[in-house]
């Protein structure tokens, strides 16, 4: 074209013609087989969240439900636990006995 | 299906006739209106299912698969940039990303001149930019033009004329 005759007006791309024959072939054999290459990374991820949302319900589904012991013990230590066990037994009042 | 005279022929022979006489040069259309080699790779393919999926709404006659081609094709790559834009954004809006994006994917060892001319070009409303592309680099007819983008013979020719007025004004501002 005459307008830009004196520039370089060609595309600053590395792509060779080797490169673009094996793209147009590439679509050409999906085309026809009717199944186009998609990006990994979509269906990848698809897949990923619907095996991490599977695992996640069948972790709910599984879980047998929790005691208000259970609960409450959840937020103290082991050392606590066996104090609070240790004191549930041997603090019983004597003196309970004897004012019976 | 599409009828040449004396002979019809089916879908896959299309994407044939598509892939052997203008795979090349719809990749390159493809790639200026992208910019990005993996989203032009992504258009291609889908240019070339819609080709397989839509022959047969091709219309007959050998003068029309040029025009439904590059029209396919055109679309695909304005998907592709339509992904890009946010809610009521136009895809003009894109100039800024896609000329950032031109520096990146441009070859180490590419004329300045060159980019300096792609991004010219990206810099145009849509209507000019494609108007410039389809004629600048591959060298269609008006009247080709005008069956690929919906817009009249003269139409065109004032977009193409802005275009060229446009890039023209950015290489000597760009040059001072």
């Amino acid at each position: 074209m005459k307008e830009f005759e004196n520039i370089n007006t060609a595309l600053p791309y590395a792509e060779d013609k080797v490169y673009v024959e094996a793209l147009v072939e590439r679509c050409r054999t999906a085309a026809k087989a009717h199944a186009p290459r998609r990006s990994f990374l979509p269906w990848s991820m698809g897949i990923a969240a619907s095996v991490a949302i599977a695992a996640v319900a069948l972790g709910l589904l599984r879980r047998e439900p929790e005691s208000p012991m259970d609960s409450f013990l959840s937020g103290i230590s082991d050392d606590e636990a066996a104090m609070i066990a240790y004191v549930q037994i041997e603090d019983i009042p004597e003196f309970y006995y004897d004012n019976l | 299906m599409y009828v040449r005279p004396g002979k019809m022929i089916d879908a896959k022979e299309i994407v044939d006739i598509a892939a052997s006489r203008y795979g090349e040069a719809l990749y390159w259309h493809i790639r200026r209106i992208v910019v990005s080699r993996e989203d032009a790779e992504d258009a291609m393919q889908e240019t070339f299912l819609k080709i397989f999926t839509k022959a047969h709404t091709l219309s007959d006659g050998e003068g029309s698969l040029r025009p439904w081609l590059y029209r396919i094709a055109t679309n695909e790559a304005l998907m592709v940039l339509r992904r890009r834009t946010r809610l009521f954004e136009s895809i003009d809006s894109l100039s800024d990303e896609l000329c950032d994006m031109l520096s990146g994917e441009s070859a180490p060892d590419a004329d300045k001149t060159s980019v300096l001319f792609q991004k010219a070009t990206l810099r145009l409303p849509g209507s000019q930019r494609l108007a410039f592309y389809l004629r600048y680099y591959d060298n269609l007819p008006y009247s080709e033009i005008a069956k690929i983008t919906g817009k009249s013979e003269a139409t065109l020719r004032t977009n193409y004329h802005y275009a060229v007025e446009s890039i023209k004004k950015y290489l000597k501002d760009s040059t001072i």
